[in-house]
């Protein structure tokens, strides 16, 4: 999966209105709260991503997520 | 001792594989004969030198447990006690939940203890001094975002022991609502139970974090004869987290 699918993918699972872009501010995603970051673990589990929720809200923006997703991901 | 008085002989626990079951079990047998059904019965094997009976039982086969219940009664004698511990977590927004998890989530924590709570109705199957005990949550009192069908089951089963006790009366019924303790099927979840989860779970329990001992020594106290006369409850171990 590319990163733009891995995106389309995690604006599917928030019920993002719009699509998600490189570098995007998390925190600037009104979705992006504790019930989104819970429907991206279950994304990333799904794509055999390990990581837990306390990394997640970590992160800053769509490129930490493409980075979190690890091998799963491709450029 | 009138028969109602005394405490139990034989006690039922389903689930007992792990956790509050496991310790249940293990606990219980010291004074009762214990017939412990588990899908894992090779967990079982490892505590049969106890004296306890492992039955191997998929509770979500719903079909297949009448005939184990009789054969459990039938070679060790009608129920004193009958605990249901099995149970599955699901941590998931409603939003992405497929259906097929909220069928299992519901089949193996309400449909089945519903299954085993007529089972135990009946007089060919447990005494009429015997105790149905189902292990419920906090969850089932206050649902919280994420776990929603989990907590719809267990708000299930604290419904459930309160018919039963109107209606199998003398026969009690109750439910144990423990927060989150420390077990497999929590454990099972890293990516939120984790140190920094566990902290604020007891910054938030007033009377500290409660364990699987907490529960045991509950279940312990509502079969004896000291509780004979609390039916239909639904109590909480949580240390107060859920206040």
């Amino acid at each position: 999966m590319n990163s733009a699918e891995f995106l389309a993918k995690v604006a599917d699972v928030l019920e993002y209105e719009g699509s998600l872009s490189r570098g995007q501010s998390l925190e600037d995603i009104e979705v992006w709260d504790s019930l989104g970051i819970l429907s991206v673990v279950d994304l990333l589990e799904e794509i055999g991503a390990d990581v837990d929720i306390e990394q997640l809200s970590n992160l800053v923006t769509t490129d930490d997520l493409i980075a979190i997703a690890g091998s799963a991901v491709s450029e | 001792m009138s028969e109602i008085e005394r405490a139990p002989r034989h006690v039922l626990i389903v689930g007992a594989s792990s956790g509050i079951g496991l310790a249940l079990a293990q606990k219980l047998s010291q004074a009762a004969h214990v017939s412990a059904m588990a899908r894992r019965t090779d967990r079982l094997a490892e505590i049969a030198h106890m004296g306890i009976t492992p039955v191997a039982c998929d509770v979500s086969q719903l079909d297949s447990i009448p005939a184990l219940v009789d054969e459990v009664v039938a070679v060790h004698g009608k129920l004193d006690a009958l605990i249901y511990c099995a149970g599955k977590q699901l941590i998931k927004p409603m939003r992405i939940t497929k259906i097929d998890e909220i069928e299992e989530i519901v089949r193996v924590n309400l449909t089945a203890a519903v299954v085993f709570a007529k089972l135990f109705a009946s007089a060919k199957i447990a005494n009429s001094n015997a105790a149905f005990c189902a292990i419920s949550s906090i969850a089932g009192h206050r649902p919280e975002p994420a776990i929603i069908p989990y907590s719809v089951s267990k708000a299930g089963l604290d419904a459930l022991v309160k018919g039963l006790a109107r209606e199998c009366g003398p026969k009690r019924a109750f439910a144990i609502a423990p927060g989150w303790l420390d077990t497999e099927m929590t454990q099972s979840y890293p990516q939120i139970y984790n140190a920094g989860f566990q902290e604020e779970l007891a910054r938030k329990s007033p009377a500290g974090l409660a364990n699987i001992d907490s529960v045991v020594d509950m279940v312990e106290y509502l079969l004896s004869p000291k509780a004979s006369h609390i039916t239909g409850m639904s109590i909480a171990v949580d240390g107060g987290a859920s206040l």
